[in-house]
């Protein structure tokens, strides 16, 4: 028999670096899940990625017991690196901020797939592409 | 310290995008992450009966310090934001909720209360009361950052294994010890020596203390960060591990030479998809199997050395 799920929560937190304050203390204690436990787990398994935003899905059981999987970085995340900026546009119809290259945005697709909605390298560089522009990223 | 709770919800056709950029602003403030409320999730083993409401509507969740820097900060994130609306023509309302510091890596401590994991053994959170009945041994704990509150089912079967196993003055070796549960459970059953061993310096202090607490002798017991029995010398009446399967089945290669003739090995942590690799593993390496308990999708089984 399956356990039953209580609660899921959607996070995206610094890899490596979590620690019971804001927003992991808040979103996992009031479902009482011990926070120590996860942000143990969690820095143990993301240790090779430091300090790479990363989302993670939790998983917390009618027991408080928990699970939970962490995901690839936004795309914004990975583009602002490529880029070798620090922030995106403000206001990105002006404003071009950076470059990337088609190189690079096929990396982060390929990078990407699992999480993409999709199994067309193509589509995936397409979304990455329209990911960049929004930001002010300029495509070359 | 306050916190200030930023909230904003939003509705587009492009729900991940939107909630990537809010997070990218988020980022910018330097927050140290966002909570991402998504009314797809849907877990695959189905939803409990007591689960929470789903969020309604998408949204993501920063926090930020009410410090000096506070207001400007929120000036900033507002005019990001209306740009980035304004760009990808999605309709949004912001939050703002004030929420006092608590010391949330110990908010899980009011969901964890004493339980009697068998007839004979009863668990008590070091910072509960419980008047034990005449026939009841209280095991205390305060687990601090090491797995073992003794309530989790792959600890509550090791326990009954020891109950049955352990006799006066055995000597008990505990692999990945953990905060120390399953070491005291077998003090309270008239073990001897006690060792412990952890790969975690962590765990391995938070043993100590947790033996201590439950008044037993500095003499009786040997705690050490080590990998599975390395540097363990002697051999033992009772090895005990409960870690997970393909760790025990690593354990499997060298437990025999740190158990005494006729000496029991028990297990758990494992799921039932393992059960069969475990159970052979211990027979071809001269285990009589001599119990194999389940509780939902966790195993446990003891073995006797031949």
């Amino acid at each position: 028999m399956a356990k039953k799920v209580m609660a899921q929560i959607k996070l995206q937190v610094t890899a490596g670096k979590a620690t019971p304050s804001p927003p992991i203390g808040p979103a996992l204690g009031q479902h009482g899940v011990n926070i120590m436990d996860f942000c143990k787990a969690f820095n143990a398994r993301t240790a090779n990625d430091a300090g790479m935003v990363t989302p993670v899905v939790i998983t917390v059981y009618q027991d408080r017991s928990f699970t939970f999987i962490t995901k690839t970085p936004p795309a914004a995340v990975l583009l602002k690196k490529a880029a070798q900026i620090a922030k995106g546009a403000g206001d990105p119809k002006r404003d071009r901020v950076g470059k990337v290259t088609q190189s690079q945005v096929k990396e982060i697709a390929q990078l990407k797939m699992a999480d993409l909605n999709t199994t067309s390298l193509e589509a995936a560089c397409r979304i990455i592409s329209g990911t960049a522009r929004s930001m002010g990223i300029e495509v070359v | 310290m306050q916190w200030i709770e930023v909230k904003v919800t939003f509705a587009s056709d492009d729900e991940d995008l939107i909630a990537e950029l809010i997070g990218d602003l988020f980022q910018n403030l330097g927050t140290n992450g966002v909570v991402v409320d998504d009314p797809h999730l849907e877990p695959s083993e189905g939803w409990g009966s007591d689960a929470v409401a789903r969020p309604a509507q998408p949204a993501v969740t920063g926090y930020l310090p009410a410090d000096e820097r506070l207001e400007s900060r929120c000036r900033d994130f507002e005019k990001s934001l209306a740009d980035l609306s304004a760009q990808h023509a999605f309709q949004y309302t912001v939050g703002y909720h004030s929420i006092d510091e608590e010391d949330w890596a110990e908010s899980w401590k009011a969901f964890f209360y004493p339980e009697e994991i068998t007839e004979r053994l009863v668990v008590k959170p070091t910072w509960r009361e419980y008047t034990a009945q005449p026939h009841q041994q209280v095991i205390e704990i305060d687990p601090g950052m090491a797995f073992g509150t003794g309530t989790h089912p792959t600890t509550a079967l090791c326990v009954r294994l020891l109950e049955t196993y352990v006799q006066p003055g055995h000597a008990v070796l505990d692999v990945g010890t953990g905060s120390g549960i399953l070491l005291i459970a077998a003090a309270k059953l008239g073990a001897g020596q006690l060792t412990g061993v952890d790969l975690d310096p962590v765990a391995v202090g938070v043993a100590r203390a947790n033996l201590l607490q439950n008044q037993i002798a500095p003499e009786q017991f040997t705690l050490s960060c080590a990998e599975l029995t390395q540097g363990v010398s002697r051999q033992f009446d009772i090895v005990v591990a409960n870690i997970l399967a393909d760790v025990i089945i690593d354990l499997l290669d060298q437990v025999t030479t740190v158990l005494a003739p006729g000496g029991v090995f028990i297990c758990s942590g494992i799921i039932q998809a393992y059960r069969d690799k475990i159970l052979r593993k211990m027979a071809l390496r001269g285990f009589s199997i001599l119990d194999v308990l389940d509780r939902g999708e966790w195993v446990a089984a003891a073995g006797r050395l031949q």
